[in-house]
């Protein structure tokens, strides 16, 4: 307890520093608010538009949720059959590095044209985006099998499955937990990024529409409000995952024991 | 013997002949000639680099022979085919599986053939208890000493009771004291399950101490010589102290020094 509170105390103090100084340069300079609106008319807007960005929040946290568990699913099963297959991961892989490459913002009106608008559409751009970190970092610790314990498994005969789901899943586990930590991020970024193009706007309205429409109605102050709160949402969606990762390897994995 | 099924098949005897391994054109074993009697101890020194791994690795058939034969017989000397379950592999590395609880690694081999749950925790237990592991059953491998990982890796050899085991230097990367406890435990172990061993080992000391027979590669490639018969006393400290010992050792070291001032 005392140890952590140690390490939340340094980033903690800074934050205050920088909010104070903020609000005294703004106070100082007497910056207009559709400029830079201080930290404690941010808080105000956030106060008195509660109702809109929590309900934003709770749609962008859904679309980053639902696109990040797709992209977990999709990203396992695809490198892993990438990782067990030499022909495949020739054919495909390339292909994948590649279309990786390609912005979302261009294919977001794709989206909304097969999905329609809404949170179909901003879900499947939280998971395009976070789909590769995950593909990649399965099939990189599925090719990191370490060779000994595959020479094991020869021995006692085991099946293509058996090998998969008892020896190359489970080494591959701490490579997927940190592909999993880069792409909660990347999920948080797609699906404010696919709001952009395919939000509602309404009461509804995801945080990239509030975004969006606040820029246009020069309500900074709200603009800010709903950054901070998409921030919010990766910084959960963060959390969660490197807890989940935790729990699956802190009984055995290096990286998790030495926290213990 | 022991009033069990497969303890009374016996060990499997192994006859090899005339093998050779070629890797990428250069051999890594050449013209190695053995024949390894049921229930037999035999130890393998020789140069590093030469080819006693690559000689134990082709017994078990993790490596294909360039030329030559390996055949398995019975207690009769008749041939007969193996599987799986027939042959232990015991590795310096220990090669556990680091996920894995202590019980479950163990169970392992039978977990691979399809053994139920029940069964092959109980015999997992079984083989525990036997190696003296008992109350580590739930303890992860990254918890043990590197003496107690090697006692693990050995159970989980032996939990579908081989009539052949194959031991790679498992005690290389151990200390002194560890390691004398460790052979003695084998020895006993060798000898109580009736399975043929074949050991390993960069330790002459060692590879007399635990052997019927050693077998020495001179030179690299290593070429087989005529196994040379160990007879002790007795095996155990005094056996270690014994005049008879320290001849035995200095017999195998000559024969295989005769190589090493051949090739210089």
């Amino acid at each position: 307890m005392k140890r952590s509170l140690l390490v939340a105390m340094p980033p903690l103090l800074v934050l205050v520093i920088v909010l104070l100084l903020w609000e005294g340069v703004v106070a100082a300079w007497k910056l207009p608010a559709y400029l830079l609106p201080s930290p404690s008319a941010v808080a105000r807007a956030c106060w008195e538009e509660r109702a809109r960005l929590g309900a934003g929040t709770l749609q962008t946290l859904m679309a980053s949720v639902g696109g990040f568990g797709l992209a977990a699913l999709i990203g396992v099963v695809a490198g892993s059959a990438l990782g067990s297959s030499r022909v495949l991961q020739r054919g495909f892989y390339p292909l994948a590095l590649l279309f990786q490459m390609v912005p979302l913002v261009a294919i977001a009106p794709l989206l909304v044209i097969w999905l329609g608008y809404g949170l179909r559409s901003t879900l499947a751009a939280a998971a395009i985006v976070a789909v590769f970190p995950v593909l990649a970092s399965t099939l990189d610790g599925m090719r990191g099998t370490d060779a000994g314990l595959r020479e094991i498994f020869g021995i006692y005969r085991a099946g293509r499955w058996a090998r998969w789901w008892k020896l190359e899943l489970p080494s591959a586990v701490p490579s997927i937990v940190t592909g999993c930590r880069v792409a909660a991020g990347l999920a948080v970024i797609g699906a404010v990024v696919g709001e952009f193009v395919s939000g509602y706007a309404g009461d509804q309205a995801p945080l990239g529409i509030v975004i969006t429409a606040s820029m246009r109605e020069a309500r900074t102050d709200l603009v800010f409000a709903a950054v901070a709160l998409s921030a919010c949402v990766g910084f959960l969606l963060f959390g969660i995952v490197s807890g989940l990762g935790w729990l699956l390897l802190r009984r055995w994995h290096a990286s998790a024991v030495q926290e213990n | 013997m022991r009033v069990d099924g497969r303890a009374l098949r016996g060990g499997l005897g192994v006859r090899v002949r005339d093998a050779r391994v070629q890797f990428q054109g250069t051999d890594a074993l050449a013209n190695a000639s053995v024949q390894i009697q049921s229930g037999e101890f035999l130890s393998i020194v020789g140069d590093s680099g030469g080819g006693k791994t690559t000689l134990l690795r082709a017994i078990g058939g993790l490596l294909a022979l360039t030329s030559g034969s390996i055949d398995f017989t019975d207690v009769a000397g008749a041939s007969v085919q193996v599987g799986p379950r027939d042959i232990g592999f015991c590795f310096q590395e220990g090669r556990l599986l680091p996920w894995r609880t202590v019980a479950a690694n163990v169970a392992l081999p039978l977990e691979l053939e399809g053994v139920g749950t029940g069964e092959r925790l109980d015999a997992a237990q079984a083989m525990l208890e036997r190696m003296r592991l008992v109350g580590v059953e739930r303890k992860m491998p990254s918890q043990l000493s590197g003496g107690m990982r090697m006692r693990v890796a050995m159970a989980r050899a032996l939990v579908t009771r081989p009539r052949l085991l194959l031991l790679d230097e498992p005690f290389g990367a151990l200390d002194e004291f560890t390691r004398v406890a460790l052979d003695e435990e084998l020895l006993t172990l060798a000898r109580e399950s009736g399975a043929t061993c074949v050991l390993v080992t960069h330790s002459i000391q060692e590879a007399v101490l635990l052997a019927d027979r050693v077998l020495v590669l001179r030179g690299r490639p290593g070429v087989s010589q005529a196994p040379i018969p160990v007879s002790l006393p007795s095996r155990d400290e005094d056996g270690r102290m014994s005049l008879e010992f320290a001849s035995q050792c200095a017999m195998v070291q000559r024969e295989l020094r005769a190589g090493s001032e051949r090739a210089a």
